[in-house]
């Protein structure tokens, strides 16, 4: 945590689909250079909030970033404000290469029309090649160098999750959106691209937001966690803090948050039986 | 043989002509998804506006055909504006996709009334900008129109692959196709890439709407926009979704069916050419429903 004044403000989001509320008065702000977690479990509305910041679903409430009001801009505006995301079925373009996959985000970086980009002229020229050399420095940061041109399709799954966060981080983002990055992976993977994640994070001054299903793995990296449950906060604060809220244990089922790493079913209300969580608290 | 030499050139001026459709369907699906039929209609319109701007008001041929581009491309824009993207903006799946097909076959319908009430019912000829005359190569002559029209589509198609392969708003049109959310999110601004896609359509319709109306004989009439119907089998064949397969499923169709009506017996009808294409089309469904040049672009659409 390095500033003062919060990068990313979000502030009574809320958003009903048919008679479901996804998301009720959805409030946090999210530091510059954080590292910050968004846990719960399935169905609790961390895709949902992450769709609604990036302008592909309209919520109620407001979301700032930098001080600038997003909601209500286009997906597209968002990105070039500074805020990019990776999807957690993978975002990818199956039949681009791994470099014009990145070059599809540093696109919005480049300035100048369309016709500039079709007939090369001379700024835009520079432009291309300035992202391209950009481009390269992030295959080089993620160790991607040796499938920089296969298409993506052909990759392994380990790989391209790799190359959605190399996406991402393509934009230049002010502050970064991961929707389960490591969900799928097994345990050596998933070191791996947190490894990947936080030297991102060093180099590039990023700021980081990220839903996980992996609780040991997000209370090891993150700063601060909120934890969500049916679309409410149910607690926000420091890893150790989340650890022994009550309300996120009985979320997981009552079990020792720390202890759990695998993904969790959501709960039934059988499950949350009184006794259950008296023991395990 | 000089016969032969002449049906198979005359025959690849006609298969590309089918690629200049199937091209403007193919740069349209790729963009938006959805497949359209409304370059159909540009073909046609396109034909009629030549004719009047060059034969009736006398301007010259090449002004006469900028002004067809920059008219039909507002026009084609605003339909989708208005028309189009309100429906496939509603959701997607089959129901939008039969939606954007029926609408564009109904603005075809509408189109030939519009024609035959501005223009009247009876074939037009353009003063051919070719010229009738033909090259003479040994025995075998072939029309400087048949040149023509090759000459203008493998220029065309190249301009094309290189705007799709090489270029910045290329690669941004194969994102939107491979993932339009993910394309968004990435900062590609969906409406500006849909844009760029009708009007590289229109401009290759068109051309192929020029082309088909200063036919030898043939002429402009109210009905040519049946190429439109031609070229989707040329689009199968070549598997829907590349340029390359649009060109090379054109060529092979336009060569049979000179070929089918050069050398079919006359107890087949003088319309026997023009089913060719289809049989073509049904037996490549069933051996290779991916075309010559499957790609995998289509499975989206």
């Amino acid at each position: 945590m390095t500033g003062t004044d919060p990068i990313l403000e979000v502030s009574g989001v809320s958003i009903r689909f048919g008679g479901v509320a996804a998301l009720s008065d959805v409030s946090f702000a999210v530091l510059p250079g954080e590292f910050f977690a968004i846990i719960g479990p399935n169905g609790a509305g961390k895709s949902t909030l992450f769709n609604c910041m990036s302008g592909l679903f309209p919520p109620t409430g407001s979301i700032r970033l930098n001080g600038t009001e997003l909601v209500g801009r286009k997906p597209w505006q968002i990105a070039t404000l500074g805020l990019g995301r990776t999807f957690q079925n993978l975002g990818l373009f199956d039949s681009l290469s791994v470099i014009d996959n990145l070059m599809v985000g540093r696109h919005v970086r480049i300035r100048g029309g369309v016709l500039d980009g079709a007939l090369r002229a001379g700024p835009a020229r520079r432009a291309e090649r300035a992202a391209r050399l950009r481009c390269h420095a992030i295959i080089d940061l993620l160790d991607l160098e040796a499938y920089c041109h296969e298409d993506v399709a052909t990759l392994p799954y380990g790989i391209r999750k790799r190359v959605e966060l190399g996406k991402a981080l393509a934009m230049d983002p002010t502050v970064l959106l991961l929707d389960e990055p490591v969900g799928g992976m097994n345990r050596e993977e998933t070191e791996h691209l947190v490894h990947y994640i936080t030297s991102a994070q060093d180099e590039l001054g990023l700021t980081i937001v990220l839903i996980e299903h992996d609780v040991g793995m997000v209370m090891d990296v993150a700063d601060r966690v909120l934890a969500l449950d049916f679309g409410k906060v149910i607690g926000l604060g420091l890893p150790d803090e989340i650890r022994h809220n009550p309300a996120v244990i009985e979320a997981y089922l009552g079990v020792d948050v720390a202890a759990v790493s695998a993904p969790s079913p959501s709960p039934g209300a059988e499950e949350r039986d009184e006794q259950e969580r008296e023991a395990m608290t | 043989m000089s016969d032969f030499i002449q049906l198979v050139v005359s025959g690849i001026a006609l298969g590309c002509l089918y690629a200049l459709v199937a091209l403007s369907f193919v740069i349209v699906l790729r963009a938006t998804g959805v497949f359209n039929i409304v370059p159909g209609g540009v073909v046609l319109f396109s034909a009629y506006m030549v004719y009047n701007f060059h034969v009736t008001w006398g301007l010259p041929f090449g002004v006469a055909v900028v002004l067809t581009v920059v008219l039909c491309a507002a026009a084609v824009l605003l339909l989708d504006r208005v028309l189009f993207r309100p429906i496939t903006n509603h959701g997607s799946g089959h129901g939008t996709f039969f939606a954007v097909l029926l609408v564009g076959i109904g603005m075809l319908t509408v189109a030939e009334g519009l024609v035959v009430a501005i223009w009247g019912s009876q074939p037009l000829s353009m003063n051919d900008p070719w010229g009738l005359s033909k090259i003479t190569i040994g025995s075998v002559s072939l029309t400087d129109r048949d040149l023509s029209v090759i000459a203008i589509t493998l220029i065309l198609l190249g301009a094309f692959w290189y705007l799709l392969q090489r270029t910045r708003v290329g690669v941004s049109m194969r994102a939107v196709a491979s993932d339009p959310e993910a394309a968004r999110v990435q900062g590609i601004n969906p409406a500006v890439i849909s844009a760029v896609a009708w009007i590289c359509a229109t401009v290759a319709a068109v051309l192929a709407g020029v082309m088909l109306g200063t036919a030898v004989g043939g002429g402009i009439n109210p009905t040519i926009d049946q190429i439109s119907f031609l070229a989707l089998p040329a689009l199968i064949l070549g598997g829907a979704g590349s340029i390359g397969g649009c060109v090379l499923g054109g060529i092979v169709l336009g060569v049979l069916q000179s070929l089918a009506e050069g050398y079919a017996p006359a107890s087949f009808g003088s319309g026997f050419g023009q089913v060719v294409p289809w049989v073509v089309m049904i037996g490549i469904l069933v051996i290779r429903p991916s075309g010559l040049l499957g790609s995998r672009a289509m499975r989206r659409a």
